[in-house]
């Protein structure tokens, strides 16, 4: 089920809605939020409902182990094996066909043959955000972060929380863990304002903008190959804010539902395309995921500390494994291994890169991640060369259905991206005009969804 | 009780916490109330405008209704999303009282024969003087009654309409298009109703049950969905925004400079003899045994798909014109089971050939169906094939076989309709 679906505007999310606050008890709205999550989740397959069930167990149990055990060696097998029992999962379901493809692919150049035959998989939704959930939880219990939960109905209710299920944000347990042990305290009318305004602001970004952008690029990106340099620009601006509209807008839209439960959820975008130097970009992109691997990946490595060149093999790792988990594809890998690279270019050059006037910096850092994007987009090595070389080699202007949609739309969204400010920036306090734009906005996505099929989010896939 | 002030001094009504929830539920209630306009103020033509939303086990159509449409196009042009490429044309089309197309002139007549099929069968792509069921009427000596639309086939259901109908023994002919020899055919053992069904037919009887799940499936049919679909069409244009559609069609140029419209998933005929094709033949063998203990006779007539017949007039390769002929197999395998089977897809495309020189067509430019030329030639081809064989009384007696070496000659008037539509669309204003 999709936020922006017919079934879950006009029947998921009033049920929920009405039946959450009319339950008064903790542990009854915990046990809510939770059906409703898997209900969500059902929608689906119902089949990988019983997958999250156990990555839920696996780590819930894990938490009491850490209750129960002081002993150091006891405690680490807390930690290692839930772990490894989540990672392992969402290796075979996301990994598992990339592995045998790469070593089939090596046999071929090596002339010896792999024998090992490719299962058709289907990739649970939203799995590399559920296992990130419960990874973070059981490390932060290990560290001593965060307090284990005992109660069941409250853990099984984070990890399945439908808002932030499938695409994030990443919350950690302790972002979020005041908010579920006051929530039979929770005030409806509190947050209503303004949950609705982070919803319909998402709707907005994904609907009017991304997928306006979308319907115009997607055709054209499929046939690559006959893009005109201007064409190949345009596809590829398109893509960049495309991502992050689509991306932003979902995350809003989580935020927004979050707090229609009294539910806060971090910021995952902090107007990422104003960063002036690419270090920048990552502490504004997908947030949390960035600060997961900050905190779970890179510091764990040693982080800044030791040589210079053991920060940068850190850096690298992290990056690598982070284009990873986007998917299973050596573009992907490229892609964090670009990022990684630049990052290690600015650590050190970073102070003569930082003496730029502020404007050079970021057109800069926007063109460098523009470049990085058509290696996010592309399905091969090839198509990103083809992709690459028709931006920057003169190929003649063919027509290209919709761009004057197109133009405007990217034009609209670099605004709003660069110059304005994010929904975390703006106070929600609308006066009566900006209300009656934002209800004809809202009333434009609901006829958009109503007429079409629901597009799917991007990072669904991821 | 009347609004209070919030907290940034705004009345309850202009915060957007209040006014986005009611704007969900006035979209809400539009959308009930647009249930109440008929479905074929949206509709382009009968199948949908008419069509029967409850599962009453009776016709595919509301009965006794009738639908009107100067300006009907075929189903390509709107599935492509091609206005350019309608070729508009008058549909009149009635319903009888079992909710199946059939013209008020042939209510209470015995038939002589019941046409079951597909879309073709149904005829909504020709005037009703020119459906199949129509024309194969003037051959029979009763008219054939068109149960187009009735699938899958369910013998039980078959023998009570033929008892309604009064008919004591007639042909029961099976319109069979070429698509369907790559589908499983249907079960031969009646199936277990469902315990969803069960359930409901035991608490809400019969009539209760229809009228729950007509009103489920009427909430499929959302007005304010076609409304919101209809603008995103428009705006589908190839210049405010690419057309998403075009995908779902095939725009293909034939050698004699005209276009034509496919289906994309039909573009390349059924390429092989398959499992399933095979598994017709056994299903064709167990319906005629079974309909002729009801005193009806099995005739199997096979069309073929419009790649199969436009295919290999087509200026570029991409329809492959050297495959293997599934109908023709199926036609062989048929007759060698003693079931009666008339193949019209070597006349078929011979005429297609022959007409396409004189920009004549026997399908839609713009649909996947045929036209009344398209369904001229299945009858004569019918005749010819068959006439001669039928039982004694069933044949009209002023449609002599014989005559059927006249009927292209015979046919070619009519067929200039194609251009006389092509005269009054949008293309050639």
């Amino acid at each position: 089920m999709l936020f922006n679906s017919i079934p879950f505007l006009f029947v998921f999310l009033p049920v929920v809605y009405f039946g959450f606050w009319q339950l008064r008890k903790k542990n009854h709205r915990f046990v809510w939020l939770t059906l409703a999550g898997y209900v969500f989740y059902g929608m689906w397959n119902y089949k990988f409902c019983a997958l999250m069930a156990f990555s839920t167990l696996v780590s819930y149990f894990a938490g009491l182990g850490f209750l129960r055990w002081q002993e150091p060696g006891i405690r680490k097998l807390c930690l290692v094996v839930p772990i490894t029992v989540d990672l392992l999962l969402l290796g075979f379901f996301k990994y598992f066909n990339f592995v045998v493809d790469t070593l089939t692919h090596l046999g071929g150049w090596l002339h010896t043959p792999v024998h090992v035959g490719a299962l058709d998989i289907v990739l649970p939704v939203g799995i590399s955000f559920y296992t990130f959930h419960t990874i973070t939880y059981i490390v932060d219990s290990y560290r001593g972060v965060v307090a284990p939960t005992r109660n069941i109905f409250e853990f099984s209710c984070y990890v399945s929380l439908f808002s932030q299920l499938v695409a994030g944000p990443i919350v950690r347990f302790r972002q979020i863990e005041a908010d579920l042990e006051n929530l039979d305290c929770a005030d409806r009318k509190r947050w209503l304002d303004r949950g609705w305004s982070f919803f319909a602001i998402g709707m907005m970004k994904k609907v009017l903008i991304a997928d306006t952008i979308a319907a115009v690029i997607n055709p054209a990106v499929k046939d690559y190959g006959n893009l005109s340099t201007y064409g190949a620009w345009l596809c590829v601006l398109g893509y960049t804010f495309q991502l992050y509209f689509d991306f932003s807008g979902y995350s809003d839209m989580a935020v927004g539902l979050g707090y229609l439960f009294g539910i806060r959820l971090p910021q995952n975008f902090n107007s990422p395309y104003k960063a002036a130097n690419i270090a920048e970009f990552w502490r504004r992109w997908h947030i949390s995921l960035s600060a997961c691997l900050r905190d779970y990946l890179y510091i764990p490595l040693g982080g800044n500390r030791g040589s210079r060149w053991m920060l940068y093999r850190n850096m690298m790792i992290t990056m690598l494994l982070g284009g990873l988990w986007h998917g299973a594809s050596w573009t992907f890998v490229f892609w964090g291994g670009y990022h990684g690279v630049l990052l290690c270019i600015y650590r050190t050059y970073g102070e003569r890169w930082d003496k730029l006037p502020g404007s050079i910096q970021r057109l800069g850092t926007f063109f460098l991640v523009v470049v990085g994007w058509v290696f996010f987009r592309s399905d091969s090595f090839g198509m990103a060369g083809t992709l690459l070389s028709r931006m920057f080699s003169w190929h003649p202007a063919t027509f290209l259905p919709g761009i004057y949609a197109l133009v405007v739309a990217v034009t609209l969204a670099s605004a709003i991206a660069h110059f304005a400010p994010n929904t975390f920036e703006i106070k929600h306090e609308w006066r009566p005009w900006t209300i009656a734009g934002f209800a004809t906005g809202y009333l434009a996505c609901l006829v958009v969804i109503a007429g079409g099929h629901p597009s799917p989010f991007l990072y669904f896939q991821f | 009780m009347m609004p209070t002030k919030s907290d940034h001094g705004m009345r309850d009504g202009w915060r957007v916490g209040w006014i986005l929830p009611r704007l969900m539920l006035a979209v809400m209630v539009m959308d009930v109330a647009l249930h109440f306009v008929p479905l074929e103020k949206f509709a382009f033509r009968p199948n949908e405008a008419l069509q029967r939303l409850h599962g009453m086990p009776e016709g595919p159509f509301e009965p006794n209704r009738e639908y009107h449409n100067a300006r009907s196009y075929g189903d390509l042009a709107a599935l492509g999303n091609l206005p350019q490429r309608r070729l508009y044309r008058r549909v009149d089309f009635h319903t009888d009282a079992f909710g199946f197309h059939n013209p008020e002139a042939t209510a209470g007549l015995v038939p002589a024969g019941i046409l079951l099929g597909d879309s073709f069968a149904i005829g909504a792509e020709a005037p009703e003087e020119k459906t199949l069921s129509a024309q194969l009427t003037e051959v029979f000596s009763g008219p054939i009654y068109n149960v187009g639309g009735y699938l899958p086939f369910d013998l039980g259901r078959i023998r009570k309409l033929a008892g309604r109908l009064q008919m004591r023994r007639g042909l029961l002919i099976y319109e069979f298009l070429e698509v369907h020899a790559q589908e499983v055919p249907p079960t031969t053992v009646p199936e277990r109703l469902s315990w969803r069904r069960r359930l409901g037919l035991r608490w809400l009887g019969p009539k209760g049950w229809y009228l729950v799940t007509g009103f489920i499936s009427s909430l499929d049919h959302s007005r304010l969905r076609l409304l919101a679909e209809k603008f995103e069409r428009a705006i589908q244009n190839d210049v405010v925004l690419p057309n998403g559609f075009a995908k779902n069609v095939s725009q293909e140029r034939l050698r004699n400079g005209d276009w034509m419209l496919f289906l994309s998933s039909l573009i390349e005929p059924v390429s092989s003899w398959n499992a399933n094709a095979a598994r017709w033949v056994d299903y064709f063998s167990w319906v005629s045994r079974e309909v002729s203990r009801g005193g009806l006779e099995l005739v199997v007539l096979l069309v073929p798909n419009k790649s199969t017949v436009y295919g290999p007039l087509l200026d570029s390769a991409r329809v492959h014109t050297e495959r293997e002929d599934v109908l023709g197999e199926l036609e062989r395998r048929l007759r060698q089971r003693d079931i009666w089977v008339v193949n019209v897809s070597p006349s078929f495309r011979a005429a297609a050939i022959e007409m396409a020189e004189h920009h004549q067509y026997i399908y839609w430019q713009d649909d996947i169906h045929w036209n009344e030329c398209g369904v001229s030639y299945a009858v004569a081809e019918l005749r010819a094939q068959i006439g001669l064989r039928l039982p004694p009384g069933l044949v009209s007696e002023a449609d002599h076989p014989a005559a059927g070496a006249e009927w292209r000659v015979a046919l070619a008037p009519d067929c200039q309709s194609q251009q006389k539509y092509a005269e009054t669309s949008w293309s050639s204003r």
